[in-house]
């Protein structure tokens, strides 16, 4: 593991009933999900920033305090972090900008690279209707609502710049650089959180597990994320020949290749599939190797 | 000084980009309204300007004063005939005080700058700094009201009597910080005209060429860039933002003249002709203009023909390439006037396909509170195959206000929802995507009773658009037969459930079994087309197949069951 440079993870979610993240309103009383367009279809999607808000508050909830919503410096400018990504995090691994007028911005590149999490299947048209009774005792009237809601497999893809964890941008020099058992706890806390994935909004109505059922993960020498776009269900399983194709294009890249799996949830997948659980640990010993080395 | 009053060429190149066009046709045509001497030529790639400095700077001066009258400094008709809202200053020449009414920035002029007015020459301020809370109750028209009056300074005390009997004669409130003087408050961005020598000071981000004076780059140049802060918030660099050049920020100005717009609410929709050669956008500029309509409000200088409820971009862009077809191409100048409906083909090359093709960009931007939002800028072009579509429909004598108003559904309360159909099928016919889908969906939600100019509208509008691997014409023939066939017997002998049932079939099979159970239940009343069971429905059809039928069903089932009910009462 030894000159390795990135560690990518592209994921599946079949989704049964959900409606995950909210777009700007389109119509009165009808709350919009985010979709991008092909022709004439259209194809839900949660958005990167919507993704790494969930891997952000996953981190919390696994313990870790999270530097947040400091006050803009400048006027009218966007809220930021401490900028501390020795201390906290999430500075470290997503990132930040920070500007004060007549200074040259602080900024930090995020390592943790995230695709938006993209439904397969197109939107049908579906919604949930309700009505809201709620200010009938005071004098009103019913209230009629009505939310857009999907049924699909959404994939998404993460790749994380090992080598750019813990050190570089931000880091004031390099004494303030963590050590290596440092970075690989942080990564290993990041595929903890992936693998518990869970997006806080519009849960108390439309609950939702987008937790990855399976996973096509490889740490490589490179910084590609080979399983973007090569992860492809078909026929209630996913298509292992594509797969194939990709470890044999990239094998001199690819230093460890992993494939998990619900697998009862899938009629068909790649002959070496491990349960994700399994997957996911053996991520994390890749990555402590890797910082080892 | 008589090398000050050399000729000297001034270059504002075409820069490609379809907001700094727009700025310099703007510039043109401001131009154009000045008495001037200097030479103006303008050629595919740039506009050169010819004359001694002074005269060169003096004109533009003058084109950019036309400008701010004429699209930045402007009163609405309420605002004009309302004077007891009118704000006042006084006049040292003439010592007198003067009355003028509110003024605003509008359209695509309020994109660019929509700050609050500035005193047009200098502002005398109040003696008290708490000027507000100094009110005086007054009669007007006999009742009773609150006005604000404030004291002048100790320098014009003598002013203050006339000023209050000024002010009380006519109701009016003081809502300045302090008396305007020698002339009215007016929104005038601020610009600088640099003509000439200086050292080069940098490269302009936007044009690229050197210039001896440069700016902050901000949304008066262009409003997609956002302010100055967000400007320092997003910059990519980490740095310090770059700068753009006075000319490029000048032209930014001149945008609203070239534009048209609508305001709908928090949304302005702008539409901006465009063309690769800025001679096409010179000679267009006139015929395109004569579509232009002076709105007393000001809420649009464009008038549609195509009735209410136009709220969504693609429904706006849609009614306005609407509008040019009408005005300029069958030369209708009013809704009523429907006497020329030949289509004049050479105004149309002339506008769309000569020299050069002609684009429209349009912009979506939303107002969100402080800041505005751009939420589309898409480049139409395809104007050439909207006039003929319009011009095949309308020959056939199809009514395209009446299909417009039919997309409407009334069934929903709020007005906001009610087009929101129309915006989708309005947005696929500037794309040349299918409507197929849905029309069918529109007719069965919307409780249509009568609905016969859409339905003739999209079998002509798809076999337009449709492409070679789609349903054949027989197929879509034999589609639309069974369907008036089903909905003429449904309508008769049957219950509107039933051709729900029919629509409820997900496959050819669930279909045909569906006809089949039609056929015993309705008996002789309902005949299958033979070209069904020949081969003309298939699975791979099948999804097109269905809306064909389902939406002449409805109609025909509609059609029958107004004549049962009609015979019934007779």
């Amino acid at each position: 593991m030894k000159n390795a440079k990135a560690l990518t993870i592209t994921y599946l979610t079949p989704v049964s009933f959900a409606s995950l993240n909210g777009s700007d309103k389109e119509a009165e009383n009808i709350s919009s999900i985010k979709k991008l367009s092909r022709g004439t279809e259209q194809f839900p999607y949660g958005s990167s920033q919507w993704v790494r808000r969930a891997l952000r508050d996953q981190l919390k909830n696994l313990g870790w305090t999270l530097s947040e919503g400091e006050a803009a410096k400048i006027a009218k400018g966007a809220a930021t972090t401490e900028q501390k990504p020795d201390k906290y995090i999430d500075d470290d691994l997503f990132g930040f900008m920070g500007t004060v007028k007549g200074q040259a911005a602080t900024t930090r590149t995020s390592p943790v690279r995230v695709s938006p999490l993209v439904s397969l299947n197109k939107y049908e048209g579906d919604l949930d209707f309700g009505t809201n009774y709620m200010g009938v005792k005071a004098g009103g009237n019913p209230n009629i609502f009505e939310t857009e809601i999907h049924s699909g497999i959404y994939r998404g893809t993460v790749l994380i710049e090992l080598d750019r964890v813990g050190c570089g941008d931000g880091f004031k020099d390099k004494k303030e650089e963590l050590n290596s058992r440092e970075r690989s706890k942080r990564v290993n806390s990041l595929l903890d959180a992936m693998k518990n994935l869970w997006s806080s909004g519009r849960q108390t109505r439309f609950l939702a597990d987008i937790s990855p059922k399976f996973v096509a993960a490889a740490i490589l020498t490179t910084k590609n994320p080979i399983f973007l776009e090569s992860v492809i269900p078909e026929n209630g399983g996913v298509n292992a020949v594509i797969l194939e194709e990709v470890l044999k294009d990239f094998k001199d890249e690819i230093k460890a290749v992993v494939f998990g799996a619900r697998k009862d949830m899938f009629s068909a997948l790649p002959e070496s599939t491990i349960t994700i659980g399994e997957a996911f640990n053996t991520m994390k010993k890749w990555v402590n190797e890797h910082y080892k080395s | 000084m008589e090398q000050q009053n050399r000729d000297i060429e001034l270059t504002f190149k075409k820069s490609g980009h379809f907001w700094l066009d727009s700025g310099l046709i703007g510039l043109v045509k401001m131009l154009e309204e000045v008495k001037t001497d200097i030479q103006i030529s303008v050629s595919d790639d740039k506009l050169v300007l010819r004359g001694p400095r002074d005269n060169l700077q003096s004109s533009i001066k003058k084109a950019y004063s036309i400008l701010v009258s004429n699209y930045y400094n402007l009163s609405t008709k309420k605002q004009e005939t309302d004077t007891s809202s009118y704000n006042f200053y006084y006049d040292t020449v003439q010592d007198k005080f003067i009355p003028f009414p509110k003024k605003k920035a509008v359209g695509i002029a309020s994109v660019v700058y929509n700050k609050a007015p500035r005193p047009s020459v200098s502002i005398l301020k109040w003696k008290e700094k708490d000027w507000k809370k100094q009110k005086k109750e007054i009669s007007v028209n006999g009742k009773k009201i609150q006005r604000t009056r404030p004291h002048l300074p100790d320098t014009h005390r003598t002013l203050q009597e006339r000023m209050d009997d000024f002010l009380d004669k006519r109701g009016l409130d003081i809502t300045t910080s302090g008396l305007l003087i020698d002339g009215p408050n007016q929104i005038r961005p601020k610009v600088t005209i640099k003509i000439g020598a200086g050292a080069s000071k940098g490269n302009c981000y936007l044009c690229g060429e050197p210039s001896n004076l440069l700016e902050d780059i901000k949304e008066t140049v262009f409003p997609l860039i956002t302010g100055s802060s967000g400007v320092l918030s997003f910059n990519s660099l980490g740095g310090k933002p770059e700068k753009v050049c006075w000319k490029c920020s000048l032209l930014g100005k001149f945008v609203p003249v070239n534009g048209f717009y609508l305001s709908q609410g928090e949304n302005l929709f702008a539409f901006l002709p465009y063309s690769t050669s800025l001679e096409k956008m010179v000679d267009v500029f006139v015929p395109l203009h004569e579509a232009e309509y002076r709105d007393p409000n000001l809420f649009r200088n464009f008038d549609h023909p195509l009735g209410g409820y136009f709220q969504r971009s693609f429904e706006v862009t849609f009614a306005f390439l609407y509008t040019l077809y009408r005005k300029i191409l069958l030369h209708q100048r009013s809704e009523q006037d429907d006497e020329n409906t030949v289509l004049d083909w050479e105004e149309m090359l002339h506008l769309t396909t000569s020299k050069a093709p002609l684009d429209f960009f349009v912009l979506h931007m939303e107002s969100k509170g402080q800041t505005t939002m751009g939420k589309m800028a898409w480049p139409f072009r395809d104007s050439v195959y909207f006039f003929r579509l319009m011009n095949e429909v309308e020959q056939t004598g199809i009514d395209v206000r009446e299909v417009m108003r039919l997309y409407v559904d009334f069934t929903q309360t709020k007005n906001e929802n009610k087009a929101l159909t129309r915006n989708r099928v309005c947005e696929r016919i500037l794309k040349k995507q299918t409507i197929l889908d849905l029309t069918e969906a529109h007719v069965f939600r919307a409780e249509l009773t009568y609905f016969k100019p859409l339905l003739d509208f999209l079998i002509i509008y798809e076999s337009i658009v449709r492409k070679e691997d789609d349903m054949t014409k027989e197929e879509q023939e034999t589609a639309v037969t069974l369907g008036k066939r089903v909905g003429m017997a449904v309508g008769g002998e049957g219950k509107k459930g039933d051709l729900y049932a029919l629509r409820k079939t997900r496959t050819k099979t669930d279909f045909l079994e569906q006809l089949n159970r039609l056929q015993f239940k309705l008996g002789s009343s309902f005949t299958v087309p033979p070209g069904v069971y020949e081969g003309k429905l298939t699975n791979e059809n099948f999804k097109e197949f269905k809306p064909f039928c389902m939406i002449p069903a409805l109609n025909s089932f509609n059609a029958a069951q107004f004549k049962s009910q009609k015979g019934g009462q007779s």
